[in-house]
């Protein structure tokens, strides 16, 4: 058994350490047991059966910037929030200044939040939120029932 | 945790009020951007004007007003900063105003372009009252994203490219100065300039570490006012940035980067005096340099929005002369410049931008032979290059006058070289600049207009209604006749 | 002087992973009408042992076109990402973990780092189905990392503290004794009822501030998406992705990836037990003669404590486990744009006021 004094950041090290060093050694223990016969097919890519035409190292679609974008703007946020959220409702402050504390840093906090908020609404109203969704193309068939019922049924879902 | 500080907080809540008013118009513009207007350019120009007027109003209101440093030190306010944040609310209008009759663009149908504009008052008018450094990082950074911005508002090619050159050089000053500031803090183990430990451990620093991170603190303001060794994206963002933002990049961060580095300036007493007289060394050197290279490259242009773009370079040297100079007379030179090299920019923006929507006049030889027809226009050129150049009868002349006299006496008081330097190479720069700003009103007047080339300006001449044209013209007499009034009577802003 | 809670932790995920999968089987058995695993072991008990020695066994193919230095570093990261987040969780009121300051903003990091492992196991095989469900996994990780964020900082701000263990205390019998402040009913001071002497679930951060109800449940869906859970579990939609960013592992390296999914769901519940349902304390409350809640609960330190506590936490923890796999087998699977569009235009606007909510909340309770 560890007996040894260590500080909470020390724990935390203690703990990455200790899980990369367990899957270190999973990997050289199934190393251990597991075959090892590669050959040509076996290391090809893997697409379904198909050969694989290219490489997949190429562009991202843009909108996974946007996304990226909007969470560092949230995340920032949602930084700066923490430490003031440990502190606005403190009791012996908040009585100290008779209660002025707690709500100027209410007040501060949600203009805060009003202007990231904002800044939502804005991706929101230029459209950023949404997907790319592909231009539905109803097939045309020829059959005999009436379009209307297929709409009804489309329109439902 | 003492009440006090947050007594101090609520009590300089004041301070910043015509700020708040600028901010409130940033929100106010958001949420107009995702609203389907009919006419959104009435909609961002209204607002933009009636907020901006609210700022002067506001900021005249707090002239003479008992402010001491607010927000802990973070800013502080008095005559001589309000009377910049009146000057950079000034110019704002006066680039609005240039923005609503700018008809071919139809970039105001766009409510960001609005947004941005008051984004880069709201940054200018906190540089000004900054005095931590922090606050100073933040200001220039608010001025510089705005300005990539707006730098892509021509939506072409050309313009993106520039705002891209303007972004990843602003990028990496920024990345420096932020660097040369953490390492200021370091040494020093506070970000607030009017402490006084800031000063007292700086003195105790060593030298070449001390320099080192000094250098790299400044490059951020540097960056804002173009100085020589950050210059070299003014040619591209001047030329295809909008001209009305052109015209507002080449004043307004400028002017507030200046009120900045004035204020700093005003609290180096503290330090030593061999550091003092590094700074004001090295200072003089980047301001000699700056309007030197300023110069020789405006030059060299075919293109006379490059021109004006190189001969901001050039006067940001004059107006760094006058921050090096720790004396009542810059003080006042310093303000005078500011005030007399924003009306002209705005005025000779303002020219270009009716030469190039109407005539599609870009480079010197478009002006060819317009004399004939627009001789009115003409005397209004005439007379902002003149007062670019500094002669008289212009308020140019005095505005470099006032330097020089305050360089002489300075270098008659200390007798250091550098002051001499900067008035020597002032003086005979300004010969230099000659050659290159009356080359417009003499292609304006005494160059003949080639035939073919009158077919086909003819051609893509363009029609500005009769009701902006009179806009135009009394916008630029309001920004033409301060240049004559103040050359006789320079007291009005003293 | 504590013994680290690694040990604890590394073994009973172990042990999770293998009950767990096993226990997912049963139950979308169960659900879907019929047996689930029958042939090894009685009632199949051993299926998951013979998996687990199966992935053991497999060979380990790294394709020729993949990126030979990330391909294995990417489960490790993943892995080791999760698991660092179980340090700062307390597992008992006499067994802290890291008693870091920063605690359950450290967790929140860490586990952002498990997004950072996913990018880097698509993009190293290769492969276009790894990529794609690499950056649609991506996309959704750091999408709903913001809502939950928000929900944990709603509890942050009712609570007043980030250290996991301080909340905990703040929501039992031995608030007072840890220094905490006594809670009211539904915190509310005015009413003036003191709960915190009767315990049990009175004292649950649910309960002291009801506001946090719906942010228990925006939690839920959020850490549902955080462990790629379905409905959320688009990365991997095996008809349009077939495995998503570990299309290209195999045997061991396959096997940690998985485990880190499952240690997500660990340790998603486990916080949404400490957040929301009173972490190691007893959901029974004192009832006049009747002190049930010290019936329940040893006092801190001892060993009565440290059973009663693990108890307590593992058993909502394996409570909401239960909840996640019945949500995965009773809903389908979302499209990628309804992903989104529920992440960015109804959770986080409604995060966004539940922490206002909750801020206005706390000035209720001093």
């Amino acid at each position: 058994m560890i007996a040894t004094e260590v500080s909470a950041f020390g724990e935390i090290l203690l703990y990455i350490i200790g899980s990369v060093l367990f899957v270190l050694l999973t990997y050289f223990g199934s190393w251990l047991f597991r075959p090892h016969r590669p050959n040509e097919e076996k290391n090809t890519t893997y697409e379904s059966g198909e050969d694989t035409v290219g490489t997949a190292w190429g562009q991202f679609n843009m909108r996974f910037y946007i996304v990226a974008l909007l969470f560092i703007l949230f995340e920032v946020e949602i930084i700066f929030l923490f430490p003031w959220a440990t502190v606005f409702g403190d009791a012996q402050l908040i009585a100290e200044t008779d209660g002025m504390w707690g709500w100027f840093a209410i007040v501060e906090m949600f203009l805060f939040i009003f202007i990231l908020v904002l800044g939502l609404a804005y991706a929101w109203g230029k459209g950023f939120l949404n997907w790319d969704k592909p231009e539905v193309i109803p097939p045309k068939v020829d059959t005999k029932v009436p379009d209307q019922l297929y709409d009804a049924v489309n329109n439902r879902y | 945790m003492d009440i006090s500080i947050l007594k101090n907080i609520i009590q300089s809540l004041p301070m910043v009020l015509p700020e708040a008013m600028v901010a409130a118009l940033i929100l106010l513009l958001t949420i107009a951007c995702i609203i389907p207007w009919k006419k959104p350019a009435m909609v961002g120009k209204s607002l933009s004007w009636i907020f901006g007027i609210g700022y002067i109003l506001l900021k005249i209101n707090q002239w003479n007003g008992q402010w001491d440093n607010g927000f802990l030190g973070m800013i502080s306010l008095d005559n001589y900063r309000i009377a910049g944040q009146l000057l950079l609310g000034g110019l704002y209008l006066f680039s609005l105003h240039l923005s609503a009759v700018e008809v071919q663009l139809k970039n105001e149908e766009r409510m960001e372009y609005w947004l941005l504009k008051a984004a880069i008052l709201l940054g200018g008018s906190a540089l000004v009252m900054s005095d931590n450094l922090l606050m100073i990082y933040l200001a220039v950074e608010l001025l510089s994203f705005s300005a990539y911005g707006l730098t892509a508002f021509s939506f072409n090619e050309k313009g993106n490219k520039a705002a891209l050159k303007y972004l990843l050089f602003g990028a990496i000053a920024s990345a420096l100065t932020v660097y040369g500031m953490s390492i200021l803090y370091g040494l020093t183990g506070t970000l607030s300039l009017t402490d006084g430990s800031f000063w007292m451990n700086l003195s105790t620093a060593p030298v070449s570490i001390l320099a080192f991170a000094a250098f790299l603190a400044v490059i951020g303001l540097l960056f804002k006012l173009t100085a020589v060794p950050l210059h070299p994206w003014v040619e591209d963002v001047y030329q295809n940035a909008p001209t009305p933002i052109a015209a507002l990049f080449a004043t307004l961060p400028k002017i507030a980067a200046f009120f900045c580095f004035m204020g700093i300036m005003q609290l180096l007493p503290p330090l030593s005096a061999e550091a003092k007289q590094a700074i004001i060394v090295a200072l003089g050197f980047i301001a000699l340099v700056s309007m030197t290279a300023g110069n020789l490259l405006a030059l060299g242009q075919k293109e006379v929005k490059k021109m004006l773009a190189y001969s901001s370079v050039s006067h940001a040297g004059f107006l760094i002369a006058c921050i090096i100079v720790p004396a009542k007379s810059a003080w006042d030179a310093g303000l005078f410049y500011a005030a007399i090299y924003g009306i002209m920019n705005m005025a000779a923006f303002g020219l270009v931008q009716y030469f190039e929507t109407g005539k599609k006049a870009i480079t010197y030889e478009d002006f060819n032979g317009m004399g004939k027809k627009h001789a009115l226009w003409g005397i209004g050129l005439v007379i902002v290059m003149i007062s670019l150049t500094g002669l008289p009868p212009t308020a140019g002349f005095n505005a470099k006058l006032m330097v020089f006299l305050a360089l002489w006496e300075q270098y008659e008081t200390t007798s250091t070289t550098i002051y001499l330097l900067l008035l020597v190479f002032g003086v005979l720069n300004t010969v230099i600049a000659l050659f290159y700003y009356i080359r417009l009103p003499y292609h304006f007047y005494f160059q003949e207009e080639g035939e073919e080339d009158y077919h086909f300006y003819r051609r893509r001449e363009v029609v500005i209604e009769n009701r902006l044209q009179w806009a135009y013209r009394i916008a630029l007499f309001v920004a033409i006749l301060p240049l004559i009034v103040l050359f006789f009577a320079p007291q009005i802003i003293l | 002087m504590e013994i680290t809670t690694f040990l604890f932790y590394l073994p009973f995920l172990l042990t999770f992973a293998v009950v767990g999968i096993y226990a997912e089987r049963k139950i979308a058995g169960f659900i879907q009408d019929r047996m689930g695993p029958m042939d090894t072991g009685k009632f199949g008990l051993l299926q998951t042992i013979a998996d687990v020695l199966k992935l053991l066994m497999k060979e380990d193919i790294t394709p020729a076109r993949a990126d030979k230095k990330l391909f294995p570093l990417a489960p490790i990261i993943v892995f080791s990402a999760i698991v660092s987040g179980f340090a700062v969780l307390p597992l008992t009121s006499g067994w802290t973990g890291a008693g870091a300051q920063v605690g359950v903003f450290y967790l929140l990091t860490i586990i952002t780092f498990d997004v950072v492992g996913i990018l880097i196991a698509g993009w190293a095989a290769n492969n276009k189905y790894a990529l794609f469900g690499a950056e649609r996994s991506v996309a959704q990780l750091i999408s709903y990392e913001v809502p939950m964020g928000l929900c944990v900082l709603a509890v942050v701000c009712v609570c007043q503290t980030l250290d996991l263990q301080a909340i905990s205390f703040q929501q039992g019998i031995f608030a007072a004794s840890a220094g905490q402040e006594e809670s009211y009913l539904f915190g509310i001071k005015a009413l003036g009822i003191e709960v915190s002497q009767y315990g049990g679930f009175l004292t649950w951060n649910i309960f002291r501030a009801p506001v946090l109800i719906p942010v228990a449940l925006i939690f839920f869906i959020a850490s549902l998406a955080e462990a790629n859970r379905a409905p959320f579990d688009l990365a991997e939609a095996e008809s349009e992705l077939i495995a998503g960013y570990n299309v290209e592992y195999s045997g061991f390296k396959f096997a940690m990836l998985m485990l880190g999914e499952y240690g997500m769901m660990l340790l998603m519940s486990i916080l949404m037990a400490v957040l929301f349902f009173g972490s190691w304390n007893t959901p029974l409350p004192n009832i006049g003669g009747l002190p049930l809640a010290e019936w329940t609960s040893g006092e801190p330190g001892t060993l009565s404590g440290h059973l009663w506590g693990g108890f307590w936490i593992l058993s909502k923890a394996l409570v909401v486990i239960f909840f996640q796999m019945v949500v995965r087998w009773t809903y389908p699977r979302l499209r990628v744009d309804q992903l989104m569009i529920f992440a960015w235009k109804y959770l986080t606007p409604a995060s966004l006021v539940l922490v206002l909510l909750s801020v206005i909340w706390r000035m209720l309770m001093i």
